[in-house]
């Protein structure tokens, strides 16, 4: 029960007028979709733009039958827009109502929508998420005694829903016009009753974001509205700018059936971006005040009757074309009457049928549907027809109540999912990390090799605090070491020993996080979910390539209960996880192939140390240009200030290269390489079949990699090795 | 499932006002009784006793239309022959004829014929005069509910009241029915299509004569 407080939570409060979730059908497989909601009067089969036995630019929305034919209540937006100049046309004056800015669409055109049905559409409603909406509304009044929001737009039986029944009638009603979002197909035909959210930006209500800026005239405009009832249209010469809080009014005299039509533009201040047109079906039943009583009582007495010779009956039949001398039909149609509002006309036929019902025999079709118990039920389900969809058992979307594929090709996808499942090693195992890496980048996760630093300099060397002959004791001078002179820092030998250790394509192990995706599913953890992930068709495919590796946990505990977890071995098996459908249990599954290799060239703290054989030397003296032979100097002053190095033996003698250069390899022997050998298995899936139709002994479902798990763990007070499953 | 709407028209009241016409009758005490009111207690009688066909108080076990006096025993007419000297000594005597004169004999037990109980009559003195008041307990009582027009009953759920000088003032005093006096009217369209009554509606004058009443 929605309660009225103040006009701004009213975009809050409504659900949406007419239509909403199909309950049945609606899915790709379906041709077509059952709306049923026998509040407003609908129960329709609405064709289905989803549909997957259509061509590509076959987007049918259009409705198949109506069940339920009475007047449809609430608001919908109209498919066909019309030419903006059709609207802001001014009958009388021959004038456009509006003006200026608002006087002229440009680059509207004429396209077939996806019903096949000619409709008015605009260049600049792309331009905008603005420019897409659709509009609904409700009309409404308030209960005085409880502030509860009645709307108009649903039908009241005046004995089950007394109190809403006597409130919706002729007299002041409120409207509130608000946005919803697109409705309308590739094709731009509107999806009528589809369900739409509310259309917001930033969430707050689309009209208000729209017309934020108070010095502007951005905003959705209300245009050329029409309440129904023959009084004067408004907002014609002036439109009214839409806001979340703006709510409208106006009187009835009469009950009846009633349309509100109008027309919502977003106007970007400049131009109009688009326009919708939109119209709202709503009934207020006649109050006891209204005058034209015709017997519409079902629980009463008469004394005395209505004889055929009174006014009453003669003007009566006389209205809907019945003679009424004879009652004679000829000339009567229902073609004559339907200009007569609907309330009306069904209280001339609810008031007929009690003289004679025989003489309405020609208008039955009319009313017939009003005479009708309506219940919250939907019935038996309507839709027949083939329903489109998968039928092989063994596809990812297997659809044991289709009966046909689609007319080209087929609609199974025979997607590939493997599960990864941590192995259960009890609650009191330690939990374990298995990383599947789903590499990226195999370049980027290489370790590097440093270079050495060359024994004879191929760029000049710039030192600091050098003999200087103006201040021969004050070592400030600047040398300049050329191409070809021997390096003061050379090192040499570090690289040999780097690639004699890791060789040339050792993965770094910190460098694979940046550049995979990682999965981790936990043997241990705290939460269930985490035993298992998913690696997708489309993951596993891309993946340049798949190492798994298992972290054990942290050692933790102090002096004594410290404890060491080792992992011994692991490995997987593979197994089908079975689809749902007791008829693919029983086909079987083909198991994809896959193997493990070790990795065995993955390494983490990888450093070079000089092993005890490089000894600490004075620099060799440089000769120089000017001055011959002189000491290189460290930035000390005084007699400890000379440059020193290491001496590497030499090794083997490199060809001259670009600068003229022989460099040395120097021996591996000078540097010692430590690192922590990372233990992998790189998932093998070169020979993994298709992930394709079941025929061609392809792979489709899901599969469950199973890992085993061994370990040891020491330590934490007890003796000897506990050994995992 | 749970029914929503009854729909609009109703097809359950179709032709019931078929051939109903009936413009000229005149009206009395209407009332309407939930449940059935069985005339004993209409007339007011107490007892069940009185609907019993074999009793001789059952309450329709009243003389025909037919009947009068002389259907009561002791009631009766004998012959009066020529009376002879009557008195007169003097001058011409014209002899009477003989008539017939109504004899009320007093020592019978005056019941009416047939084994008819209704009406009880006090008993005819031989000059024809009750002799006592008639004892309307025996009839049901004093203002039984079918002339009563203030009548109380938890089941009296109409109880028109025609005690005014035209139909608007016709009411139920039950009040618990609402009391519609509709006129003939015509029906037209306005300029939107509209369904009015074009008739003004006057009330009619309720007639006050006794001698035009209903009875």
């Amino acid at each position: 029960m929605a309660i009225f407080t103040k006009a701004e939570d009213l975009f809050g409060l409504f659900n949406q007028s007419v239509g909403g979730d199909a309950i049945e059908g609606g899915q790709p497989g379906y041709e077509t979709r059952r709306f049923f909601q026998p509040k407003v009067g609908l129960d329709a089969i609405v064709k289905n733009p989803t549909y997957l036995d259509t061509t590509e630019d076959e987007y049918p929305t259009d409705v198949v039958t109506y069940s339920d034919r009475r007047q449809i209540l609430g608001t919908i937006t109209l498919n066909n827009r019309d030419w903006w100049e059709n609207s802001n046309y001014d009958k009388t004056s021959f004038q456009p109502y509006l003006t200026d800015d608002k006087k002229i669409v440009f680059n509207q055109q004429v396209i077939e929508d996806g019903n096949g049905d000619k409709i008015i559409v605009n260049e600049d409603r792309d331009k905008s998420d603005f420019f897409k909406f659709s509009i609904d509304a409700a009309p409404f009044v308030i209960n005085p005694n409880t502030d509860e929001i009645i709307r108009l737009d649903r039908y009241y039986d005046k004995d089950i829903d007394t109190e809403k029944y006597n409130l919706a009638t002729e007299g002041k009603i409120n409207y509130y016009i608000y946005p919803r979002s697109d409705a309308r197909t590739p094709a731009g035909n509107i999806d009528t009753f589809k369900s739409k959210g509310k259309k917001t930006d930033a969430g707050e209500n689309a009209f208000d974001r729209y017309a934020r800026n108070p010095n502007s005239t951005r905003g959705y405009h209300l245009f050329h509205l029409d309440w129904g009832d023959g009084t004067p249209l408004e907002h014609i010469r002036e439109t009214k700018v839409l806001e979340g809080n703006t709510l409208l009014e106006h009187v009835y005299e009469k009950p009846g059936f009633y349309t509100i039509k109008g027309v919502v533009m977003a106007f970007d201040g400049s131009k109009i971006g688009c326009w919708e047109k939109f119209e709202t079906n709503f009934l207020l039943n006649s109050s006891p005040n209204y005058d034209v009583d015709l017997y519409d009582y079902e629980n009463f007495a008469t004394i005395g009757g209505i004889n055929n010779d009174s006014v009453l009956v003669k003007s009566a039949t006389d209205i809907i074309g019945i003679n009424p001398l004879t009652f004679d039909d000829k000339k009567s149609s229902v073609k004559l009457v339907e200009n007569i509002n609907l309330l009306d006309r069904l209280n001339l036929y609810n008031f007929l049928t009690k003289i004679d019902h025989t003489i309405l025999n020609k208008y039955l079709s009319d009313f017939d549907d009003y005479t009708k118990e309506i219940t919250d039920e939907p019935g038996p389900m309507m839709m027949d027809g083939e329903i489109i969809g998968c039928l092989d058992p063994q596809a990812l979307n297997y659809d044991p109540n289709a009966e046909r594929d689609i007319t080209v090709g087929s609609i199974c996808d025979y997607g590939l999912t493997l599960r990864i499942v941590a192995p259960n090693l009890g609650s009191d195992a330690p939990n374990f990390h298995i990383d599947l890496y789903l590499v990226t980048d195999e370049e980027g996760m290489l370790g590097s090799i440093p270079e050495d630093e060359p024994y004879y300099l191929d760029s000049p060397k710039v030192l600091q605090g050098q003999f200087n002959v103006s201040n021969p004791d004050g070592y400030d001078g600047t040398l300049t070491l050329p191409i070809g002179a021997k390096n003061p820092s050379y090192v040499i030998g570090r690289k040999l020993a780097y690639q004699q250790a890791l060789e040339e394509d050792w993965i770094n192990y910190d460098a694979i996080d940046n550049n995979s995706t990682k999965k981790t599913v936990q043997t241990n953890p705290t939460n269930s979910s985490n035993k298992t992930t998913n690696i997708t068709k489309s993951q596993l495919l891309n993946a340049k390539r798949i190492l798994i590796g298992v972290r054990a946990p942290e050692t933790g505990g102090g002096q004594g209960s410290q404890t060491t977890v080792a992992v011994e071995s692991f490995s997987f098996d593979v197994e089908a996880v079975p689809h749902s459908s007791e008829d693919a249990q029983a086909l079987g599954r083909n198991l994809p192939i896959l193997s493990s290799n070790n990795v065995n060239n993955i390494y983490d703290n990888v450093s070079a140390d000089r092993s005890d054989d490089p000894y600490e030397i004075q620099y060799s003296t440089y000769v120089h240009p000017t001055l011959g032979n002189i000491s290189l100097r460290n930035t000390m002053v005084g007699s400890d200030g000379y440059l020193t190095g290491w001496f590497y033996k030499l090794g083997q003698q490199l060809p001259v290269n670009e600068f003229g250069n022989r460099q040395r390899t120097g021996v591996a022997s000078d540097w010692v390489i430590t690192k922590d050998k990372m233990n992998f298995l790189e998932l093998d899936i070169s020979e993994l079949q298709d992930a394709g139709a079941t025929n061609e002994n392809g792979l489709n479902g899901t599969y469950n990699i199973n890992f085993n798990l061994t370990y040891t763990q020491s330590g934490g007070g007890s003796t000897g090795n506990i050994t995992g499953p | 499932m749970a029914k929503i709407h009854n729909g609009i028209v109703n097809n359950k009241l179709k032709d019931s006002l078929k051939d109903s016409g009936l413009n000229d009758f005149d009206l009395a005490t209407t009332k309407m009784y939930k449940g059935v009111k069985p005339m004993f207690e209409h007339l007011g009688f107490k007892s069940s006793t009185f609907d019993k066909p074999n009793e001789q108080t059952y309450w329709k076990n009243h003389i025909p239309s037919d009947f009068n006096y002389f259907n009561l025993s002791g009631v009766k007419t004998r012959v009066v022959e020529v009376d002879g000297d009557v008195g007169v000594s003097k001058g011409a005597k014209t002899s009477r004829e003989s008539y017939r004169e109504i004899f009320i004999d007093e020592n019978e037990e005056q019941v009416w014929d047939d084994g008819y109980y209704y009406p009880v009559l006090p008993r005819l003195n031989k000059f024809g005069v009750f002799d006592e008041e008639v004892d309307v307990t025996l009839y049901g009582g004093e203002n039984p509910p079918i002339t009563n027009l203030d009548e109380q009953d938890e089941d009296l759920i109409l109880n028109l009241d025609f005690n005014d000088s035209d139909t608007d003032g016709i009411i139920d005093k039950s009040d618990k029915m609402k009391v519609k006096y509709n006129n003939d009217f015509e029906l037209k369209l306005d300029e939107n299509l509209r369904l009015f009554n074009s008739t003004d509606s006057e009330p009619d004058l309720i007639e006050d004569d006794d001698l035009e009443q209903a009875f």
